[in-house]
């Protein structure tokens, strides 16, 4: 964990709430969601699918679905509203502070334009990214050129893709998902974003080629001190990669701590049964311990605490209220009628 | 690059298959229709011909032979350029069309590129504003497009810009031929491609010029209203499935101004759907033709082909047939190489 | 087979509204066919031969609602006896080919060994533009209506049969075959029962807009002189004979025309329609 800097948060959200337009009815998909992410750190959001991760982490750059509507709350990134800006304020914040990474490079990357190409892009949208003199605006077009090609085939390096001459000419089909999740990768820093969001990154890779990106990714926080939001439903990726985690259950912030802390000492019923979800060797058996029941689904959600049917500890408040967020212990939060707290 | 040349190899090969599979049709057509006498065609009716010059006409045309002979030496004929000799030209089939050709190439070449012009432009901003009133628009306009007869709207054209005009005594576009009788008189054009619009550009001869774009224009613009409406449609639906691609949100979340993500990232991969398209489009414009000169009285194979319907010589018929076969097969094979250097997966 | 084709239109019906369009294309479409259908009766075929010079080239009245063409006989019925031929030829054209097109197209998806041939045959077919490859026909066949449709339908059916084809191949690999079959479905029944319903109509669902086309193609065909003739009315010879009294008679060219374009705006959007509700892409 690196020191923290001071300045002000590189993302903040708070009371973020969203609405989904589902066949002609608006439903809530999002709830009061808070988060914070400190330079340097690294935050793993965590959830099954539809707990609304993805959205949360859309919401940021503003490349929300056309059905998407947010109803209150603000985002800030270093310190700058994001909510409500215009689509060309937006594509400013997107080409230099807040870069997304995709869960699948394969249908990220444009079929008919190579890799390199599609690196330097981003150096004729910000040619100030390929001079640290000052002076961009004053080279030539060609000399540009020149300089992006050079720039993107340095990131490649530093993403680690071998013969980055080569690939650099190469189309998106010819590269394993690897190296097209990579390519994203360089694509990403390319920019020197304030905030990098990985969207489930390796979940469409398989297992050895998961474990070589995640190895580059902390290999590279490292090396140039990235702030990161890791979007993610495997626990393993977390417990490697994270500084703090949050915990998603059908739009809300169940549970925010510290990683250490939330894998020794889960308070949130749902975090400890993720936690006891991910099975175990015993003896020479595998044990599954399932969470019963399912999540629900958005357009008919449970009242009161969205967890409360399938939650071990449900008692009184839990089908009536909805739970606030209380402090359990400095920099950790639960949202469960257990602790207490302010709604 | 030696990908791609393999490529156009492979197509070539495959497409003088099909050429062959053509020729058989056609060959079927002159001499193996059931019920129909193949002298017919070469015999000018009302021209009696004495038993021996039949007699000689049979042999030399192998008619005693079976069929599967007279195929391959018809084949042979072809390969020589021997299609036959035509009565309404009065010259050999293959010359009488390589010698109106320019016509109509200039006339197609021209009505492809205005469809284009205005077909994909329209076609990306439907697609951009879809269902609100411009994209309500073009499609009403290209349905339109689609409905109407193409000799209809030559007819109508001419109706409006040459008579009407005319009776309000406003200059008209000319409604026949390639270029006016009196320039070609005062200001004759020594041919060097037998493409109007070029030559009278090589040669310096303005008044040449002027005359041949002024008849181009309501020939081009009737037989582009084919195409476009195609053109636009294609651009149009290729383009919406384009924009809901994964890598064009990713080309936004890079912060590309909206108009860089749509024409190098969108149009680029939405455009080949649209090549393949005036690939066929092409075919129909062909066709078209044949109606959009007889309506004009354009000097082009199209025309010629119909005035030999109107003949029965089916030998020139035929022969068009086949040479508009072979020129779909080529523009074909054009395309799909174009297809190929556009979008690169092609190759492999 | 029923069943799945009224569930397919219920659900349909619900996006009704929204495809006011090809409602109204519909049912300017009927209006035309119900002409069609009745032309016959109400109009005697003696009108072809209603020669009254003294009448000729007369602006729409009362008495002749299209005006009169330049043998002076009432073009109000004329045109109607066209749409009769008119659109019965095309439709026949059009039925003939799909029940060719889809036939052959089934047996290539099905049986492996006709498949490359059947392919190779369309694609010599394919590769000569259908207005060339009609005149080639007609021309050899003679001059007559029924030529001309005969030809065409040697024109229209390789399209319908590559479509059929694609359709099976791609509905054969479907999970739910492979699900049948493992079940101990019989080929037969999978295919009758399954199969055809499936692939048959996104194909059929072509055919109005194809219609319209063959319209088109007839018309221009017998305006560049296939024509069955002056005393056979067709929709493109009267525009054809029409032409030469342009100036004078304009309303020679714009009623026949006019009925053509009519007919065929109206197929095409119900064709349009037709094929974005059985586009196969769109289920799921």
């Amino acid at each position: 964990m690196s020191p923290r800097a001071p300045g002000p948060p590189v993302l903040e959200v708070e009371e973020l709430s969203l609405e989904l337009g589902i066949r002609g009815r608006w439903v809530q998909a999002l709830d009061r969601v808070n988060l914070r992410i400190e330079r340097g750190e690294a935050l793993g959001l965590v959830g099954e699918s539809g707990s609304g991760k993805s959205l949360t982490a859309l919401s940021v750059p503003g490349l929300l679905p056309a059905n998407a509507r947010v109803t209150n709350g603000a985002i800030r990134v270093m310190g700058e509203h994001v909510l409500g800006r215009s689509e060309r304020e937006l594509a400013s914040l997107r080409a230099r502070s807040v870069a997304f990474v995709f869960q699948n490079p394969n249908t990220y990357l444009n079929p008919v334009l190579t890799v390199g190409r599609q690196i330097a892009e981003i150096f004729e949208r910000s040619p100030e990214l390929l001079d640290t003199t000052g002076r961009a605006a004053a080279l030539s077009r060609l000399e540009r050129r020149r300089r992006a090609r050079h720039k993107s085939i340095e990131y490649l390096r530093l993403v680690r893709i071998p013969d980055p001459d080569r690939i650099v000419d190469q189309y998106p089909f010819a590269l394993s998902g690897g190296m097209q999740q990579r390519v994203v990768i360089a694509m990403a820093l390319a920019r020197r974003p304030h905030l990098v969001i990985a969207d489930e990154i390796t979940t469409a890779l398989d297992v050895t080629v998961q474990a070589q990106i995640l190895g580059l990714l902390a290999e590279l926080r490292r090396q140039i001190d990235m702030t990161l939001l890791l979007i993610t439903h495997d626990l393993g990726i977390v417990a490697q990669l994270a500084d703090r985690v949050a915990v998603m259950y059908s739009g809300r912030v169940v549970e925010s701590a510290d990683v250490r802390r939330l894998f020794r000492a889960p308070r949130h019923p749902y975090s400890r049964a993720l936690l006891l979800a991910v099975p175990t060797l015993h003896g020479d058996r595998t044990v599954f311990r399932p969470i019963p029941g399912s999540m629900p689904a958005i357009t008919d959600p449970p009242g009161g605490c969205r967890f409360h049917p399938r939650c071990p500890e449900v008692f009184g408040p839990c089908a009536a209220a909805r739970p606030g967020v209380a402090t359990v212990e400095d920099g950790h939060t639960v949202a469960c009628h257990l602790y207490g707290g302010e709604g | 690059m030696s990908g791609l040349v393999a490529y156009a190899l492979r197509r070539l090969a495959y497409l003088g298959l099909v050429l062959l599979g053509v020729s058989l049709i056609v060959f079927l057509l002159l001499r193996g229709m059931p019920g129909v006498d193949p002298l017919a065609a070469y015999i000018a009716p009302g021209l009696p011909m004495s038993p021996e010059a039949l007699r000689g006409l049979r042999a030399e045309l192998h008619l005693d032979d079976p069929l599967p002979v007279q195929y391959v030496y018809y084949v042979r004929d072809l390969l020589r350029g021997d299609w036959g000799f035509s009565r309404t030209a009065a010259q050999p089939v293959l010359d009488a069309l390589l010698g109106r050709l320019p016509a109509t190439v200039e006339l197609a070449v021209v009505a492809v590129v205005l469809s284009a012009l205005l077909g994909i432009p329209a076609g990306v901003v439907a697609a951009l504003r879809k269902d609100r009133p411009a994209d309500v628009a073009v499609r009403v306009v290209s349905i339109t497009g689609i409905s109407f007869p193409v000799f209809w709207l030559g007819i109508l054209l001419q109706l409006v810009f040459f008579y009407y005009l005319q009776t309000l005594g406003l200059p008209s576009l000319p409604s026949r031929g390639r270029v006016g009788d009196l320039v070609a008189l005062q200001y004759p054009l020594g041919p060097i491609t037998g493409f109007y619009l070029v030559d009278s550009v090589l040669r310096g001869n303005a008044p040449f010029l002027a005359s041949a774009v002024s008849h181009l224009v309501l020939p081009a613009l009737t037989l582009s209203l084919i195409s476009l409406a195609a053109v636009v449609r294609v651009m149009r639906a290729s383009m919406l499935e384009v924009l809901r691609q994964d890598y064009i949100l990713l080309a936004r979340s890079k912060g590309l101004p909206g108009r860089v993500v749509v024409l190098r990232h969108a149009l680029r991969n939405a455009i080949t759907p649209v090549l393949t398209t005036t690939g066929t489009t092409l075919g129909i414009l062909l066709g078209g033709a044949v109606v959009v000169e007889t309506v004009f009285s354009w000097p082009g194979i199209g025309r010629l082909a119909a005035q030999g319907i109107l003949n029965n010589d089916s030998v020139l018929v035929v022969g068009f047939t086949l040479f508009v076969a072979t020129m779909m097969v080529f523009v074909n094979l054009l395309v799909d190489v174009l297809y190929a250097v556009v979008d690169p997966r092609v190759r492999y | 087979m029923a069943a799945l084709l009224v569930a397919r239109l219920y659900e349909v019906a619900g996006q009704l509204r929204q495809a006011w369009l090809a409602a109204a294309g519909g049912l300017v479409f009927l209006a035309i066919l119900a002409t069609g259908l009745a032309a016959p009766a109400l109009i005697p075929a003696s009108v072809v031969r209603d020669v009254k010079f003294a009448a000729k080239l007369a602006p729409p009245s009362a008495a002749h609602w299209f005006g009169t063409d330049d043998f002076g006989r009432d073009l109000f019925s004329l045109v109607l006896l066209a749409t009769h031929l008119d659109l019965r030829a095309a439709l026949t054209v059009v039925s003939a080919a799909l029940v060719i097109g889809v036939g052959l197209g089934a047996l290539a998806g099905f049986v492996k060994g006709l498949d490359e041939p059947l392919m190779r045959i369309t694609d010599v077919f394919l590769s000569i533009p259908s207005l060339v490859l009609a005149m080639a026909i007609a021309s050899v066949l003679g001059r007559s209506l029924e030529n001309l449709s005969l030809a065409l339908v040697f024109v229209s059916w390789p399209i319908y049969c590559r479509l059929m084809r694609g359709q099976v191949l791609s509905e054969k690999e479907k999970p739910y075959v492979r699900a049948l079959r493992s079940l101990g479905v019989g080929r037969v029944r999978m295919i009758v029962r399954h199969i055809i319903p499936n692939t048959v109509f996104p194909v059929i669902a072509r055919a109005p807009a194809d219609v319209g086309l063959i319209l088109i193609t007839l018309a221009a065909l017998s305006y560049i002189g296939f024509g069955p003739g002056p005393y056979v009315p067709e929709w493109g010879s009267l525009v054809a004979a029409g032409q030469a009294y342009i100036f004078q008679a304009p309303w020679l060219v714009l009623f026949p025309g006019g009925a053509i374009f009519l007919t065929s705006l109206s197929l095409n959007l119900v064709g349009d329609w037709a094929r974005d509700v059985f586009d196969p892409r769109l289920r799921s």
